[in-house]
């Protein structure tokens, strides 16, 4: 039986909203999710499995109506889905009063249920989110029938859950295929019938490296699956290595070489490392404002060596303020007024 | 350090001037105009030096104020004075494209660097700004300035600290406000941003709240009252019609019944009448011999009996007839009344069940309705809350904002530490000084955080402005003076003090010249007034007199 296991679509999403290329980014999400019907559709999927979050909000009827109209090209694909923690299932949410197509089915009960497709021999068992924050152990001691029926749980936890929901001790489950929704970095968890399937395409710039979907097959000799990239968009780390003799522009050239070599579907969250060039900060708003640039992140640290300007201005203001700021609790204001002082008393 | 010999060779309206002071006080007298603020600019020109800024409309810089009234290029002078025993002579040319300094000690002849520090070795480390802030008390700098507060902290902290090289502490504060000021800004501007977008948010939140009470009320009750109108009317309508008809042929029945009634009784009473009168004039008239007139009357009789017969059948007749009739129509009437309302019932079931339908397919409308837009609204406070979070670039200007303080507190927490000593022992000084000026009036001169100047008598604290324009002018110049004091511990340097006793009376200025006279320091006293010589001579206290004129 063939299937697909996508997760947090987040139709509707607006990722990098104050980039000029938002409105682009808007439309990442539909065309990511209907790239995945149509691949369903050519390559005959039996089952499309959705581990919640397929909208970023609480879905409107006119949304799911364009989904409805997506599941509708595939009659002969079964679909399964539960809502997630960003379109849980609240008690005026959309989805209560919302009526799918036939090939649709919602795991909507408020324990774990299941659905069972006869054709398929394959029993899906699932539990959507009811409210933003999930019960915990929800999926402790599940019982599961044993008569040669295939078994995929579709099951999910938000981030913020780390502690109450870990895939890791399912790894010798009873599931044959266990279609899971939880960070959105896609991984498989050492075999393949145990799969966080990601986001289908990052929502925001923080979520680098590659996003898609798996696709796969149950069959007697057990459970294939491999990753099947998107590439919409893809957020790409730049790290640069500033030093004492860096400019603004020499940076911004070689932002721009690396952006050009690079492929289309590529932004960058450029990370500048290194020494701060003294006296003077990198402006980081003109590199922010550069095309395919999403962030910048300044990880520069100015080049004092706070132990030698101790030992020699010892006796002296210079020497007392860093101790008086060493003894302060270490955190980023503490750390940034260290070297905004000690810059500002060795100045000419 | 003691000037000996003065050389102006062209510098302002003076020009070829050459002047050989004491080592002890000087008056430079002159009247207005006579050149005493050239010769004192000349003093600071030479000994540090004058450069030429860039050209300012409107601004008058001292290059241009005192560039040679002679013209041309020639803007320059000497000046010789002994360090430590030792004898220099110090030439300068000022014009800029020819600028030039040459310092030569004349002992051995030797030409010393100015370049390499030579000269402010000699000035002991004094900075111009130092010196003008306290031994060179011009005229229009009576008061200290707030420049003078920043250049003691700066001193008491590297004094008390020590070390090589200064530390411009007041220059670091400074730079630290600007960046908190630059991060303040850019913080601020991120944070208006995100309020605008939060209140384009809040109003499109009131309009869906209102788009969503108005779905409710509207599925609650708008609907079925709309329906019920409808029926109401209707049913009013086809009652109606019928009634009236009925109820107007009643009435008109009911008279003709009333008329024919009448009718009949009136027939019966000629029937009546006709007989009586008949049977009376038969046994009159008739019987037993009958006259012909009274057998017309007979006649006549007869036949008004037979009218009122032949009536009353008549109106009985009718009236019954129309009594029939009206039954009829009222058993009709009962029978279509009962078809009809069964009729109506039947109408009204399916029109019901249809108006159920239409109702419950507008009902889930609206249901339908009122979901998206209580969706929409929770996306919307959502995304509200998430914009009330600050974002990170706010974050990040904020933490600047805040080390930016931490730094400027820590330091002027150190520095306050680290100068307390140093600051009593000036505090003593200034405080020795106050007391001799004013014969032991005032005698407790203190300095605030930031170095501002108080005065403590009789366990109140009170600023210099609060007092008397002579007595504040007395402790300036105990600060300064003391404070010069600090600055010049081995070498002193020449006071310049230029009217700086106006508005000190005869015995305030008594006791200033006797305090003076009895420093061991060179002392330039420029003054338009005779009274500063007239004091001194009858004091015996010896004294150099400059008269310049013009």
């Amino acid at each position: 039986m063939k299937f697909i296991h996508i997760a947090d679509v987040h139709l509707g999403v607006k990722p990098d909203k104050d980039k000029a290329w938002a409105k682009e980014r808007e439309e990442h999400s539909w065309q990511a999710f209907r790239d995945v019907i149509t691949k369903a559709k050519e390559e005959q999927v039996q089952l499309l499995l959705i581990a919640g979050n397929l909208f970023h909000r609480q879905p409107l009827i006119r949304e799911l109506k364009e989904v409805s109209r997506e599941f509708s090209r595939i009659p002969n694909t079964q679909v399964a889905l539960i809502a997630g923690d960003c379109d849980y299932l609240g008690p005026s949410s959309c989805y209560q009063v919302f009526t799918w197509g036939e090939n649709v089915h919602f795991l909507k009960e408020k324990k774990i249920s299941y659905i069972e497709f006869e054709e398929l021999r394959t029993r899906v068992y699932g539990l959507s989110y009811w409210r933003r924050e999930m019960v915990r152990n929800q999926y402790d001691n599940l019982q599961v029938k044993k008569d040669g029926y295939y078994n995929i749980l579709l099951a999910r936890g938000a981030d913020r859950d780390s502690t109450s929901f870990r895939p890791g001790i399912w790894k010798n489950s009873v599931f044959d295929y266990m279609a899971l929704g939880y960070t959105h970095k896609p991984k498989q968890m050492d075999e393949p019938k145990l799969a966080v399937s990601g986001a289908l395409q990052p929502i925001n710039c923080k979520e680098t490296g590659e996003h898609g979907y798996f696709m796969g097959e149950l069959g007697k000799d057990g459970c294939k699956a491999d990753f099947y990239p998107i590439q919409y968009c893809q957020y790409v780390p730049m790290e640069l290595n500033v030093n004492q003799d860096t400019t603004e522009d020499e940076l911004k050239r070689a932002v721009s070489e690396q952006i050009e070599k690079a492929p289309a579907f590529h932004f960058f969250k450029i990370i500048l490392t290194g020494v701060c060039p003294s006296g003077l900060s990198i402006d980081t708003e003109d590199l922010a404002g550069m095309e395919r640039v999403a962030q910048v992140v300044n990880q520069c640290q100015p080049d004092y060596d706070f132990e030698k300007l101790k030992l020699r201005y010892q006796q002296q203001i210079l020497g007392r303020y860093i101790e008086a700021l060493e003894k302060m609790p270490q955190n980023e204001i503490t750390k940034k007024a260290l070297c905004y002082g000690v810059e500002a008393l060795l100045a000419e | 350090m003691k000037i000996t010999e003065i050389q102006i060779k062209n510098f302002g309206k003076l020009h070829n001037i050459n002047i050989r002071p004491l080592s002890g006080i000087n008056v430079i007298y002159g009247e207005n105009e006579t050149g005493k603020s050239t010769l004192q600019q000349f003093i600071s020109a030479m000994l540090f030096g004058m450069e030429k800024p860039q050209e300012r409309p409107g601004k008058i810089d001292n290059y241009h104020q005192y560039e040679p009234w002679t013209g041309g290029t020639y803007y320059a002078g000497g000046l010789k004075f002994n360090v430590a025993g030792k004898d220099f002579l110090l030439e300068r040319d000022f014009y800029y494209k020819e600028k030039s300094t040459r310092l030569v000690n004349q002992g051995d002849l030797e030409e010393l660097s100015v370049a390499q520090g030579d000269l402010e070795m000699l000035l002991g480390g004094m900075k111009k700004e130092t010196y003008e802030n306290t031994f060179f008390i011009g005229q229009e700098a009576v008061e200290t300035e707030k420049e003078f507060a920043d250049i003691l902290q700066n001193y008491f902290v590297n004094a008390s600290l020590g070390g090589e090289g200064d530390i411009d502490l007041a220059g670091a504060r400074r730079q630290l406000q600007n960046k908190r000021q630059e991060a303040e800004q850019k913080y601020k501007e991120k944070q208006a941003e995100r309020k605008e977008i939060e209140e384009k948010l809040l109003l499109e939140e009131k309009l869906l709240k209102k788009d969503v009470e108005r779905l409710k009320k509207q599925k609650k009750d708008g609907y079925q009252a709309l329906i019920q109108k409808d029926q109401n009317n209707m049913f009013l309508f086809e009652h109606d019609s019928n009634q009236m008809a009925e109820y107007l042929r009643d009435i008109r029945q009911q008279r003709q019944q009333k008329e024919y009634h009448i009718k009949f009784a009136i027939s019966l009473f000629l029937l009546a009448v006709g007989l009586a009168a008949g049977i009376w004039n038969g046994m009159e008239h008739l019987f037993p011999s009958p006259v012909a007139g009274w057998i017309m009357l007979e006649v006549a009789l007869g036949c008004l009996v037979l009218t009122g017969v032949a009536g009353a059948v008549l109106w009985f007749g009718k009236a019954r007839q129309l009594k029939l009739l009206r039954k009829q129509q009222e058993e009709e009437a009962e029978e279509m009344r009962q078809n009809t309302s069964m009729e109506l019932e039947q109408q009204k079931n399916t029109k019901q069940q249809k108006e159920q339908a239409g109702k419950e397919a507008v009902e889930e409308l609206l249901q339908i309705q009122l979901s998206e837009k209580q969706a929409e609204l929770m996306n919307l406070q959502e995304e509200l809350e998430e914009c009330l979070q600050p974002t990170e670039q706010e974050q990040e200007y904020e933490s600047q904002v805040k080390a930016c303080e931490l730094a400027l507190g820590t330091l002027e927490q150190l520095s306050q530490e680290a100068y307390q000593d140093t600051r009593e022992q000036l505090e003593q000084e200034m405080s020795r000084i106050l007391a001799e000026l004013t014969n032991g009036k005032y005698n407790k001169m203190s300095l605030d955080a930031q170095m501002n100047l108080v005065v403590t008598t009789e366990k109140r604290r009170i600023y210099p402005w609060q007092l008397s324009k002579g007595t504040m002018e007395q402790m300036y110049l105990a600060l300064r003076m003391g404070a010069g004091g600090f600055f010049t511990k081995e070498e002193s340097m020449p006071i310049v003090l230029d009217e700086v006793f106006s508005s000190f009376d005869e015995k305030r200025l008594e006791g200033a010249l006797q305090w003076l006279g009895k420093q061991n320091v060179q002392i330039f006293l420029f003054t338009c007034q005779k009274r500063e010589m007239d004091i001194l001579e009858r004091k015996g206290i010896p004294f150099g007199k400059i008269m310049l004129s013009r």
